[in-house]
């Protein structure tokens, strides 16, 4: 038995942390990952498709998002000195996972922006394929990473449900009455 | 580069802490705000002679406790969360820090021990009109006459010049940008009380006319020990904004699990705890920010390092603390709205920090040509 008898929640929550601090630890190096692309996809644009205006709003986007890459990095650096001071990862911990998915997808969709016409191409194609064929950087990469990162919100927690375990189980605030407790699971409605 | 705070650390916090709940609580902020002087004395006392706080980052060698920056972060953190009124940003934080790091030896050893126990209220004076926040933007020039200088023009946005005893007064000479220092009762200046939107923080406009100045700059060109102290007073001024962002979260979830509507607890709905979980998300990444410009200030990195540090938290946390004040007016709903409730004062205070020293824009600018993302 792991823990405590009666303390079991305690375990789990403790794992699932763990693994939620493992999901949303951005990319673990200064300038790397999503936003790297979207750097270098931006200072190789074509300069015709641009006026200054639409550079300079396109420019603080893309800085937004070069903070916040590295906000990830770094709270996820918190994060970890936390777990190696011994106690269970605060909220630093928790909140990756939702703030990774929705920096990622930003991240992957302002490549399509700065790529303008040539983002109506997908020269991959759709053909089913083994996932070996992921294209592996540039314009190709970000072009997949467009459609796959609609899944970042979605797989290991949507960020719905993130945001209510950061409210529940980190603010503590209370949970949503369940219309569901106190039924058996044959007779709760599914559709 | 680890962002962790020590045991000294927690227990410097806890004591600034208690001793800002004893001594800045709600009354004591409204009460002092209302002032034109913007402090009260006898708590400003007992943080120098009880606290040591005003000598904080001062080199022991002129009285000080010689603590380096991330000491200084947990202890404006927390000056933040209370909304403490006092001049310590200007005097403790940003003009010790421009003496010590381009003032001459005999300048240190004059002003530094009063700064320290709190009888000297100095600031930094360097705004001049129509410029920036930039200290390269700088343009008032300072006039030799006979042994000494006299200066001439206007500073604004000066913190705390109003009650400041000393006023350093950046201005140039024909060696660069130097330092000069203006006592409070120096002819031809005249001092005057500006409307802040954020009335816990108290701002001058200074006029100088032929007003004699001595000069307490090191030799040569000072624009990058000017730049690194004010790098450092924004390190201060951002730790203050996620010490506010951080009592604002707390504020909301509090009032968010008691308030009741509909016969449940309001943060019981989505639309409550999801802005609450948000909020969260912004605090928890402004920490990251201002405690990375903080330990990056600490390991002594490059001016690079820093500048890259400080730009990256002061556009984050700017923006962190006034969504976290927006939003805690919004969830304390027709409450929040009104004066009797704190929150205006997050709200007040977010927004001008967020426009001192370089709003988020103009710090993301800096920051797009500093790392090259052209």
């Amino acid at each position: 038995m792991l823990g405590e008898e009666g303390r079991g929640w305690q375990v789990a929550i403790t794992t699932l942390m763990n693994e939620r601090t493992a999901l949303g630890g951005g990319s673990g190096h200064r300038r790397a990952g999503p936003t790297a692309t979207l750097e270098k996809l931006w200072n190789e644009r074509d300069p015709s498709a641009f006026t200054p205006a639409s550079e300079a709003i396109l420019r603080d986007r893309i800085t937004q998002i070069h903070i916040e890459s590295e906000l990830l990095r770094l709270t996820a650096l918190r994060a970890r000195a936390a777990q190696t001071a011994g106690g269970n990862p605060g909220p630093e911990g928790s909140v990756g996972k939702l703030a990774q998915s929705e920096i990622y997808k930003r991240t992957w969709e302002t490549c399509l922006d700065v790529m303008g016409k040539d983002g109506l191409l997908f020269e991959e194609g759709y053909e089913l394929r083994r996932p070996a064929g992921t294209p592996r950087q540039g314009a190709p990469l970000a072009k997949y990473q467009f459609l796959r990162s609609r899944a970042n919100s979605i797989e290991g927690g949507t960020s719905e449900v993130m945001r209510n375990i950061l409210g529940e189980r980190v603010l503590g605030l209370p949970g949503e009455p369940r219309v569901d407790k106190a039924v058996a699971w044959k007779d709760i409605p599914r559709s | 580069m680890e962002i962790a705070f020590n045991e000294e650390h927690d227990e410097l916090r806890r004591t600034v802490r208690r001793f800002l709940e004893d001594r800045s609580d709600e009354q004591a902020v409204r009460r002092t705000m209302d002032t034109t002087q913007g402090y009260d004395e006898d708590v400003w006392k007992q943080m120098a002679e009880q606290m040591g706080l005003q000598g904080m980052i001062v080199p022991a060698e002129y009285g000080g406790a010689g603590l380096g920056p991330v000491e200084m972060m947990v202890v404006l953190e927390e000056m933040g969360r209370a909304l403490l009124c006092a001049p310590y940003l200007s005097s403790a934080v940003l003009a010790a820090s421009a003496l010590a790091q381009a003032g001459r030896e005999s300048a240190k050893k004059e002003i530094l021990p009063g700064v320290t126990d709190g009888s000297t209220i100095a600031t930094l004076a360097y705004v001049d009109e129509g410029a920036g926040w930039d200290v390269r933007d700088v343009r008032m020039e300072a006039t030799a006459e006979g042994d000494g200088w006299t200066l001439t023009g206007k500073k604004l946005y000066v913190l705390d010049g109003h009650t400041a005893s000393v006023i350093l007064v950046a201005a140039r000479t024909s060696g660069g940008l130097s330092l000069f220092r203006v006592d409070a009762g120096a002819a031809g200046l005249e001092r005057t009380a500006l409307p802040t939107l954020d009335q816990t923080r108290k701002l001058a406009e200074l006029a100088f006319s032929s007003t004699p100045a001595q000069r307490v700059g090191a030799d040569g060109d000072l624009t990058g020990g000017l730049e690194r102290a004010l790098a450092l007073a924004l390190v201060g001024l951002v730790a203050e904004q996620v010490g506010g962002a951080q009592c604002c979260l707390e504020m909301s979830t509090r009032y968010a699990k008691e308030r009741l509507q509909f016969g449940r607890p309001i943060g019981s709905f989505q639309a409550i705890k999801h802005k609450c979980a948000d909020m969260l998300v912004a605090v928890e990444f402004a920490k990251s920010a201002a405690y990375g410009a903080g330990f990056t200030a600490a390991a002594g990195e490059g001016d690079g390092d820093l500048a890259r540090a400080v730009h990256m938290a002061k556009s984050y946390c700017s923006e962190a603390y006034f969504k976290a004040a927006a939003e805690t007016i919004q969830i304390h709903g027709g409450m929040g709205f009104t004066w009797e409730h704190p929150a205006h004062l997050y709200f007040k205070r977010a927004k001008s920090s967020s426009q001192m020293f370089g709003t988020p824009l103009q710090h993301r600018e800096r920051l797009a040509a500093q790392v090259g993302i052209s």
